[in-house]
């Protein structure tokens, strides 16, 4: 009986002022039941889709068996496997590349003030607030009014441009409590701007980078918005693709997919905490 | 020297974001005043036809917009209260857990919307658990339909929304200081009403920056009524994709978007200015939050 949600009971060392009040049983039990009931609402489907995948007939849960054939099945599917891999290289590559200009554009905004500095980070922190679809809707229009094909860079850029703000916001934050000192100290004993800068201020800097890099790639690789206005053939990424095969067929396959999905997803979240923790800072 | 390697280095950031969203948004707002004659060629003399066509026809003006932001304000009212019980509880458990259970909340969050909502669909299939669930306790008599319909995109656009609300309420409520509410209790106010007077009020910031970003969230929900309103449940940004790709008329899709643009625009504002009024009303807020 841990009591892991009276936290009022245990005292608390950073201050004494704490008045300890005992909840009521009843109230404890409420608290549990509570978050039961919250976590079951936010993650039970994906328990079921997971469940699913291991059910030798149908999309039905519980399954009536258990059988592993879903998973090869994926083996099987060369578009799958196709859009898999074109995700995977377009979210690479929107990550490197959007959080390259997000920390130059952070960098370069430091020494600005004003009303200048304002309206640059406004302009970068913009997508935040337009809605993906309007831009995904635009660049469509404007490919198709010229008359050009739709192709990797026009998609690779609308990607980077709707996850700009991440990178953008996390270094700027990151900067704001840098100090100062540390680049100068480094160029008062000789070092020249572009050593300071690569030596001293983006290793410092590492710990919103890496965030940024894993952010945006996972942004970038869930993205079906601005795909579906923007993607050719040769580029149907992972959530189109899916989207596609929903359309026409409904087995267990897409479960197991699925499945795969999610493992990786969580694999991907629970490391991200261990190199830069995500959550609240652990007492 | 170092001033221009500054400015230089805003140069990638800005000309992709000018060249790839600064100059299509102006385009699109350009063309939405532009028309489009029956084979889909663009016709560039100024009309607002597009905008008296969206504004006078019922179709548009209520089985769309109105649908659209209906339906996302009520997902959002729903967010926000479920949101808040889920935050309220994961920060009264103890320390040594809120981290796991803050994972846990963003979890959903890294996995693929198509993969979520096709988990809805599996839940609230005809053979889906609920449908199972209401049969075996004998409150429906056979399977209910519960896809395909208003209802199931409320729930997924919920569903999608939550784990933000549950962020921006969670931080708020954490830096409240627990013995304001133990104050209150002991002078004599019951938890519910320390709750109520206390809390509550307090975790207003959070309650609207939740609101706000529920909002623009399921206003321009894409996959959810695709998939679980199943062609039926017709939403702005799906509209303005299949007027534009599927019927080529550039220029009226252009002005959904433009419309769409200019709801999000109008509940940023009024986010803003109730932000703004509250600080001003109560001070005292301002400096606790």
């Amino acid at each position: 009986m841990g009591g892991a949600l009276d936290d009022a009971r245990a005292p608390r060392p950073r201050d004494g002022r704490v008045i300890l009040m005992r909840p009521s049983p009843a109230f404890i039990a409420l608290r549990y039941a509570t978050l039961a009931l919250f976590f079951l609402f936010l993650l039970a489907p994906l328990g079921v889709l997971v469940a699913v995948s291991f059910n030798p007939t149908a999309m039905i849960f519980p399954p009536q068996g258990f059988t592993l054939k879903w998973y090869a099945v994926i083996l099987d599917k060369p578009d799958f496997l196709h859009a898999a891999w074109a995700s995977t290289k377009l979210a690479a590559l929107t990550a490197v590349l959007g959080t390259a200009c997000g920390v130059f554009a952070a960098l370069g905004l430091k020494n600005y003030g004003g009303p200048l500095k304002g309206a640059i980070s406004g302009l970068l922190m913009s997508p935040l607030f337009i809605p993906a679809v309007i831009v995904a809707l635009a660049l469509f229009q404007i490919i198709f009014t010229l008359g050009i094909q739709a192709n990797v860079w026009v998609l690779l850029a609308a990607h980077i441009v709707v996850t700009l703000p991440y990178p953008v916001r996390n270094v700027m934050a990151q900067l704001d409590g840098f100090d100062q000192r540390l680049e100068e100290a480094a160029l008062t004993v000789g070092a020249t701007p572009r050593q300071a800068l690569l030596r001293v201020t983006l290793p410092l800097l590492r710990a919103s980078i890496v965030p940024s890099l894993v952010i945006v790639f996972i942004l970038s690789w869930n993205n079906y918005t601005v795909s579906v206005f923007l993607a050719d053939k040769n580029w149907t990424t992972l959530p189109l693709q899916l989207r596609a095969y929903l359309q026409y067929e409904y087995e267990p396959f897409v479960a197991a997919m699925s499945t795969v999905l999610i493992v990786a997803s969580t694999v991907l979240l629970f490391v991200m905490d261990r190199l830069v923790g995500l959550g609240p800072k652990r007492k | 020297m170092i001033g221009r390697s500054k400015t230089l280095l805003l140069v990638p950031s800005v000309s992709i974001l000018a060249a790839f969203f600064v100059v299509p948004l102006i385009w699109v707002v350009g063309l939405s005043f532009m028309s489009s004659d029956g084979t889909g060629k663009l016709v560039t003399d100024f009309t607002l036809g597009n905008y008296t066509r969206f504004l006078t026809d019922a179709y548009y003006l209520d089985a769309l917009l109105w649908r659209t932001v209906r339906l996302a304000a009520i997902a959002t009212l729903f967010s926000v209260v479920i949101g808040y019980f889920g935050a309220l509880a994961i920060v009264r458990s103890a320390p040594s857990w809120q981290p796991w259970l803050i994972l846990l909340v963003m979890l959903p969050l890294w996995v693929n919307l198509v993969v979520r909502t096709l988990s809805l669909m599996v839940v609230l299939g005809r053979t889906g658990p609920v449908n199972q669930f209401l049969v075996w306790t004998g409150i429906a008599d056979r399977p209910i339909p519960l896809l395909f319909n208003e209802t199931a995109v409320l729930i997924g656009m919920v569903q999608v929304a939550v784990p933000f609300v549950v962020m921006s309420i969670y931080g708020v409520l954490q830096s409240i200081p627990r013995q304001l509410e133990h104050a209150a209790m002991t002078v004599g106010a019951t938890p519910l009403s320390a709750f109520r007077r206390v809390t509550l009020p307090l975790s207003m910031p959070g309650i609207l920056a939740g609101s706000v970003l529920a909002f623009g969230i399921n206003v321009e929900s894409f996959v959810v009524p695709i998939l679980l309103g199943g062609g039926r449940v017709r939403f702005m940004s799906v509209a303005a994709y299949e007027t534009a790709t599927v019927s080529n008329n550039l220029p009226f899709a252009a002005t959904i978007g433009v419309i769409l643009l200019v709801v999000t625009m109008a509940m940023l504002a009024l986010y803003q200015w109730a932000v703004r009024s509250m600080t001003r009303a109560r001070p005292v807020l301002a400096t606790a939050g």
